[in-house]
């Protein structure tokens, strides 16, 4: 093992030597993490009634199926099914409105089938209405 | 196996953008996937921050709302939040924030309110998390 101390590196690529494993970061009580794994893969923030995508991180497309319901195209796709998550909210109102009844939620195997590089989000108060805001996140294993 | 011992990170070509090797044999981005503000706070009583990172200050908006600002700026509006509450007698309570319209670089209001009724409320524990660009 081999220890180099500074300040400051610039690099272009942090990756294990082996290819293999996952790089460890410190944490401030003396823990270790990975690095991947504690990465956010995928992030979204889309306006459904304007159908606009206002940002975005690993997400190539986003797809209306209906009133409510988009799809959201992770082109660097998850492992498995089983090996990622989704959370994040919206509104369900044309407008900035965010009175009683109006949040929603990303949800998975609803309006769509999900795969490792696709799943869905819906707003919803008592029927699905696109609303000018959906907030999704998803963490997971990358293939 | 190494161990690098530095205080800064910074990408070599783009100063901000560092690939970071996947779980797979896809590459991810460093500064996108971070956690870029995280907040664990108490609404019941005095509001008052649990933990929190990038987060100057929670400020107390009105019952059932309360603000986060940051140390750090968001470059824009267009940031993503996340987020969940947790307290007895609060039917699964929820949290969301205020449209781009409202929001700001620099703070996001956030509401927090009961899981079955939709009217506000003030949870012991409300969590919230944000990624994005940074200023």
């Amino acid at each position: 093992m081999s220890t180099i101390v500074g300040t400051n590196i610039e690099v272009t690529n942090i990756k294990y030597d082996s290819d293999t494993t996952a790089m460890i970061v410190s944490s401030t009580g003396g823990g270790a993490g990975t690095v991947p794994q504690g990465l956010a893969k995928q992030w979204l923030y889309y306006n459904q009634v304007a159908n606009s995508i206002k940002g975005s991180f690993n997400t190539s497309s986003v797809t209306d199926g209906a009133a409510g319901r988009i799809s959201i195209s992770v082109p660097s796709p998850y492992t498995s099914l089983d090996d990622y998550m989704a959370i994040g909210y919206g509104n369900a109102y044309n407008g900035d409105s965010w009175g009683g009844n109006n949040t929603t939620a990303v949800k998975v195997n609803w309006a769509f089938t999900n795969t490792t590089s696709l799943y869905d989000f819906t707003n919803h108060t008592g029927s699905y209405v696109d609303g000018t805001y959906a907030y999704a996140v998803s963490f997971g294993d990358l293939s | 196996m190494s161990t690098l011992v530095i205080n800064t990170i910074q990408g070599k070509t783009t100063a901000g953008s560092v690939n970071v090797r996947g779980e797979g044999s896809n590459n991810t981005n460093l500064q996108q996937g971070l956690c870029k503000q995280w907040c664990d706070w108490d609404t019941s009583g005095t509001i008052a921050i649990r933990d929190s990172f990038n987060t100057s200050s929670v400020v107390d908006h009105a019952s059932g709302y309360s603000k986060n600002l940051y140390t750090n700026n968001f470059s824009t509006q267009n940031y993503v939040g996340s987020g969940s509450a947790t307290g007895l007698n609060y039917g699964s309570p929820a949290v969301m924030s205020n449209a781009r319209a409202t929001k700001l670089t620099s703070e996001v209001l956030i509401r927090h309110f009961h899981g079955t009724s939709n009217g506000v409320v003030n949870p012991d524990d409300v969590m919230f998390t944000q990624h994005g660009d940074l200023a």
